[in-house]
């Protein structure tokens, strides 16, 4: 019941952010699809609210916004590196969740979502390079955070993997704010 | 922050994730220092004694979760807070100490929790102290990744916060001890978290930020 608590906080924070940044229309340089962003926080609302008044499980809708930054992710990227739109971590998360699905059940939603975050922090790090945001360490303690909340999240401790999934998406959006207050160079 | 009522597996794991996150900033001091061992004096020494000071860490807090009967709690927390002192040591050698009126208020505040123990109404003695002491170390540690000047004014923000969270906790510490409620816990122990997490954000930037230089 706690993981059920602390998920519902922790994903209605996210989605607040998402939402205050999509209504600020400064959330970051890695978004420019602002309505995307604004399902992205919807979807996120919308789990814990289902569960509260519904009583119905739909955290596959935290996965699939968590695809949609992915998609954002990749289209940034592509963008940046003058580069062709990369599918394959889009396609990784997607066939790792729907694999977890289709084994483990529902009850593991929570971990395709976790999934695909990793993935995201390994993707940007993979092209860190041509970026200048200089968050090279930071998404590494966040890939770290990701990795062990799976591990913490398979041996059945819940809440110990709700903490550093929370710690994980708090250092993306920690890195998203700066990203967007951090004047551009140039401008 | 351990709640006697909360000693579930659980739970106590829980706290051991948030070591967990302690651990990853004691790790970025260290490659912060190593980083500035080339520019400063008797590197390798202060080098030397902050790898003990993280072992310390380590030590302290792994045998303070696992509460081994043969080693009393206490001594487990002092450990800890020697190691974390230890890790904070170079600031005092390099002189880089700045004992700032903020600093001081905040040192103020947090001395005052105890009085709530001593009417009774707080947490017990042997919670307060070793917590205290934990906690201290902790502000110590966070206040003094500011004094190193390597900040953006977002990150130094983002410290100020965390200290000023570490600072609350030492009064949440009562409720934590006395609650019966496990989300309760759960919630009061990700606000420290929380802090922790600012903490090790900065030092990976301020990481970064000195990558750099070389």
């Amino acid at each position: 019941m706690t993981h059920y608590f602390l998920l519902s906080s922790i994903n209605v924070m996210i989605g607040v952010f998402f939402i205050l940044g999509f209504v600020t229309g400064k959330s970051s340089r890695v978004f420019m699809g602002s309505w995307i962003i604004l399902l992205v926080g919807l979807l996120f609302v919308s789990d814990p609210l289902f569960r509260r008044f519904f009583g119905s499980d739909v955290s596959i809708l935290e996965f699939i916004a968590v695809v949609l930054i992915l998609w954002l992710a990749e289209k940034f990227i592509s963008v940046n590196t003058d580069g062709r739109f990369s599918p394959w971590s889009i396609a990784v998360s997607l066939t790792g969740g729907a694999l977890m699905l289709y084994f483990m059940g529902a009850d593991y939603s929570f971990m395709c979502t976790v999934l695909a975050l990793t993935i995201l922090s390994l993707r940007v790090l993979d092209v860190m390079k041509i970026s200048a945001w200089g968050s090279r360490s930071a998404f590494y303690v966040s890939f770290s955070f990701g990795l062990f909340s799976l591990v913490t999240y398979v041996f059945g401790l819940y809440e110990a993997a709700d903490f550093l999934y929370f710690g994980m998406t708090l250092i993306l959006m920690l890195i998203m704010i700066e990203s967007a207050l951090t004047p551009k160079e140039g401008a | 922050m351990v709640n006697q009522l909360n000693s579930t597996p659980d739970f106590l794991f829980t706290v051991l994730v948030t070591k967990f996150v302690a651990f990853e900033g004691i790790l970025l001091l260290l490659l912060i220092f190593n980083k500035l061992r080339r520019y400063t004096l008797r590197g390798r020494v202060v080098a030397a004694l902050q790898i003990l000071g993280g072992l310390m860490v380590i030590f302290g807090y792994t045998l303070q979760v696992r509460s081994l009967p043969e080693l009393p709690r206490p001594v487990m927390f002092l450990v800890a807070a020697v190691g974390f002192f230890l890790v904070a040591c170079p600031f005092v050698y390099y002189k880089t100490v700045r004992i700032e009126n903020e600093y001081i208020l905040q040192l103020a505040i947090m001395m005052a929790s105890p009085l709530l123990t001593l009417t009774g109404r707080g947490a017990p003695l042997s919670v307060m102290i070793p917590g205290l002491l934990l906690i201290m170390a902790m502000l110590f540690a966070v206040r003094a990744s500011l004094w190193l000047n390597l900040h953006t004014p977002f990150t130094k923000a983002l410290l100020r916060t965390a200290s000023w969270i570490i600072v609350t906790s030492s009064w949440v510490i009562h409720i934590a001890s006395r609650t019966a409620s496990q989300w309760l816990s759960y919630y009061l122990l990700l606000l420290y978290f929380t802090a922790l997490v600012f903490w090790v954000y900065s030092l990976a930037k301020m990481y970064d930020h000195l990558g750099r230089w070389t």
